[in-house]
């Protein structure tokens, strides 16, 4: 049997060698007589060439536009974070902490919990620890002997540790890293190609998916990716209004305001590059976005305009 | 969800199963872990309404191997893996699509194929394009810059920056494995 695979396999590459042969160089007489003599040499032989032959006619008979945009295509950002997160399903514990190992997903996927559009939820979890998730969120929870893990697969979360002693590691991971709470009052949010950690009280440990490992501290956010933390800079403090049901601005830019509003509204929210860069400050209702949209153009010099039955409602200047 | 659930059963009791204690075994883990493997999956897919599609193609999948009774220590770890493996290949299927239906768009009305030659070329490439995923980048580049837009070796050579002996080892090297590994 080993056998048989062996000479299948110099066949076919024979038969790949003649195919450059003829791909490369129009086929001339002594070749073709060469190229014969190889054909009868076995009963092999003729079988990769009708293989060889196959493949050739194959690629010959694709559309040539529709070949290359397909096998030429580069994957999109967004479709090799996609990716990525898929691969980071199961958490991977980093050697560098003692006492740890690759959780066992059989054991301990034991809550998960997810938000809808416009939705909040608070969760008190087993250890007495709670967890708020933000629009359109969703987690993992993951209790055992050794950790408590919450794994953030999309939005954003705030984090309240338990009072309560327990010498199980409290950790949040997302496909950028891995967080580990020194006791603490934090919130994390997915922005795709980064994960933002804000620290509220206590400090939280990082390690990113390379293992570059950064303690941020009370009053610090910062970003990371896998491979990089940047530089902490003070805890915007608004970052944490949507618990209390706002989004307040501070001469943020119009169209990251609309960007932000969006994640709490169905349909899609557009702004007309003209006012984009317009600077809105307030606190406006999260949990009433339609208030929060007529709030913007009673105070601005902008009008709203709703299209595709109501899915589409763009924000242009009065 | 009973209409799933009516969708395996049949499958299962039509596939050629050797063993019934091993299509009971399958029946459980169906109903243990279909509908989690489904929550699991809608999670984490932006476009959802795979999730359902991919579910059962998971225990089809398990169905195709011949799982044995009780020999999956820990069922939803592996269901988990298959269930990403065919995700991933779910993806690639659809960006092949877009690709070609945005190359279709640019083609004059004169050249384009039709409806249904547009398919059959659609499912070639994604085999075609499976079968490259294995080779690496400068193996697969050199192999398809001869064979989709007929550059000369030297010029691949010449573009990769490696010797043209080396493009011509790339492009036997994919000839060979697209031979063995496609039909």
């Amino acid at each position: 049997m080993k056998n048989n695979n062996l000479l299948t396999r110099r066949a076919l590459e024979e038969a790949a060698e003649w195919l450059m042969h003829f791909q490369d160089q129009p086929p001339i007489a002594q070749n073709n007589t060469e190229f014969q003599r190889w054909l009868d040499a076995n009963q092999d032989n003729p079988r990769a060439w009708q293989k060889a032959e196959q493949l050739a006619g194959r690629m010959q008979q694709l559309p040539p536009a529709m070949a290359q945009a397909a096998l030429n295509r580069a994957d999109s950002p967004a479709r090799r974070d996609a990716i990525k997160r898929l691969v980071l399903m199961i958490a991977l514990v980093p050697a560098g902490w003692a006492g740890w190992r690759h959780i066992r997903p059989q054991m301990g996927w034991m809550t998960d919990a997810s938000t809808a559009t416009g939705e909040q939820r608070q969760l008190r979890i087993q250890d007495g620890s709670v967890v708020t998730l933000n629009t359109d969120s969703a987690i993992d929870i993951h209790l055992d002997q050794q950790r408590r893990l919450i794994h953030l697969l999309r939005g954003e979360i705030n984090i309240q540790t338990s009072d309560r002693a327990d010498s199980r590691p409290f950790l949040v991971q997302t496909s950028h890293g891995l967080m580990r709470a020194l006791g603490t009052v934090f919130s994390v949010r997915d922005h795709g190609e980064f994960t933002r950690l804000a620290v509220h009280e206590g400090a939280v440990e990082i390690q990113t998916v390379s293992k570059t490992v950064q303690v941020i501290q009370a009053g610090q956010q910062v970003d990371f990716t896998p491979k990089h933390i940047a530089h902490p800079t003070t805890l915007d403090t608004s970052i944490n209004n949507w618990l209390k049901g706002m989004l307040v601005a501070n001469a943020m830019p119009l169209g990251l305001f609309c960007t932000e509003l969006n994640r709490y509204r169905a349909g899609r929210l557009r702004v007309d590059p003209a006012v984009a860069e317009l600077p809105v400050s307030g606190a406006f209702p999260l949990t009433n976005p339609v208030q929060a949209l007529s709030m913007l153009t009673s105070t601005y010099p902008v009008r709203v305009e709703q299209s595709l039955f109501g899915l589409l409602t763009t924000i242009l200047p009065k | 969800m009973q209409y799933i659930l009516i969708n395996i059963n049949f499958i299962i009791y039509n596939a050629a199963m050797s063993d019934t204690a091993n299509s009971q075994y399958l029946h459980t883990l169906y109903f243990d872990h279909s509908s989690w493997l489904h929550g699991w999956l809608w999670r984490r897919l932006e476009c959802r309404d795979t999730a359902a599609d991919i579910t059962q193609d998971t225990f089809v999948r398990l169905l195709r191997q011949d799982v044995e009774k009780d020999s999956l220590r820990e069922p939803r770890a592996f269901l988990t893996q298959v269930a990403r493996g065919l995700v991933i290949n779910h993806w690639r299927r659809c960006d092949i699509e877009r690709a070609c239906l945005e190359a279709l768009a640019h083609l004059p009305a004169s050249e384009a194929p039709s409806p249904e030659s547009c398919q059959l070329v659609m499912e070639s490439l994604y085999q075609i394009d499976s079968a490259l995923q294995a080779l690496p980048d400068p193996v697969r580049c050199a192999f398809l810059m001869a064979q989709l837009e007929g550059i000369k070796y030297k010029d691949i050579a010449q573009r990769l920056e490696v010797a043209e002996i080396t493009v011509k080892r790339y492009i036997k090297r994919a000839l060979v494995h697209c031979m063995m590994v496609l039909d």
